[in-house]
């Protein structure tokens, strides 16, 4: 049975119904986050003991190619929570649009340091690969919180942030390879944790 | 002289869908009736004078074994409540 009624109630109705659509995760939302963040983590520790283990150092940062089945994966757990979602806002669209800026930021800086390495004929820009991909991190971590008013993802980017420091303090004790387990702690700090903590948040709302 | 306010968005239940769907991409029925408050038969009903008049989409389709109905918002429907709106706005300025 409908009910008519007047238009101050008419208003009540439309800041309502704008409120509650607000601050709604979907079940999930934080399940590409969180894999990507655990294997990350898995990844900058492997790479750090294979660099110590390895005859050859070098070729311990080939786990690394790791890193485009996890976008894929990453990319398919979020589109197949999407599909069962009850409910899909635009600010979903805008935060997997910062994060793919994010992924062509991290290939750029990577073609962008072998690049500098081979024209000034050294290997110690290698060291800013790290920090350079923390920096970008928590920059999306940080557009992703302020975009869904997440307090554990300002924390996040604060920890990648932190991380990024990190790096280079241990380059200035000549302790370079430890940025991969600083990497490792941001991946689970930064993302991971805020993931579990979102999700947690989404079973409460949604 | 005060413009008449749309009837199909002078409702309770159709006003607070089609402002439900305007703050989402696209929302699925289940989650509308959460937030409305409403029964399923009344939404049902609801959304369909709202999907007749063009307000709305409707889109029904399985996922796995579950049939779902997920609902959004058109241009024509964002165009009647921006209308809505600005009547309103005249009937509490006076």
């Amino acid at each position: 049975m409908e009910t008519n009624f007047n238009e101050k109630e008419s208003l009540r109705v439309i800041n309502e119904m704008i409120a509650q659509a607000q601050n709604n995760f979907q079940k999930g939302v934080a399940d590409p986050s969180i894999f990507s963040g655990y294997v990350v983590a898995f990844t900058a520790i492997s790479n750090f003991l294979l660099l110590n283990v390895l005859e050859n150092p070098i070729l311990s940062f080939h786990v690394w190619w790791l890193m485009i089945p996890m976008v894929f994966v990453s990319r398919y757990i979020g589109r197949k929570n999407a599909i069962k979602a009850q409910v899909r806002t635009q600010l979903e669209r805008l935060i997997s649009t910062v994060w793919t800026a994010h992924l062509f930021a991290c290939i750029t800086i990577l073609l962008v340091i072998w690049s500098g390495n081979r024209i000034f004929n050294t290997s110690y820009l290698s060291v800013l690969i790290t920090p350079t991909i923390l920096i970008f991190t928590g920059m999306a971590q940080f557009i992703s919180a302020k975009a869904i008013r997440f307090k554990a993802y300002y924390y996040g980017s604060f920890a990648y942030w932190l991380g990024a420091l990190g790096c280079m303090a241990v380059c200035s004790v000549n302790m370079w390879h430890y940025q991969f387990l600083i990497l490792a702690a941001c991946s689970i700090l930064g993302l991971a944790v805020p993931g579990h903590i979102l999700n947690k948040k989404a079973k409460e709302h949604v | 002289m005060f413009k008449e306010l749309d009837p199909l968005l002078h409702s309770q239940l159709r006003l607070a869908v089609v402002s439900l769907l305007l703050s989402v991409e696209e929302a699925d029925f289940v989650f509308i009736r959460e937030k409305t408050g409403s029964t399923a038969g009344n939404l049902s009903v609801q959304l369909d004078k709202l999907n007749e008049a063009g307000y709305i989409e409707v889109r029904k389709f399985i996922d796995g074994k579950k049939p779902r109905t997920v609902c959004k918002i058109t241009k024509a429907g964002i165009a009647a409540f921006d209308a809505y709106v600005k009547v309103l706005q005249e009937y509490i300025k006076r």
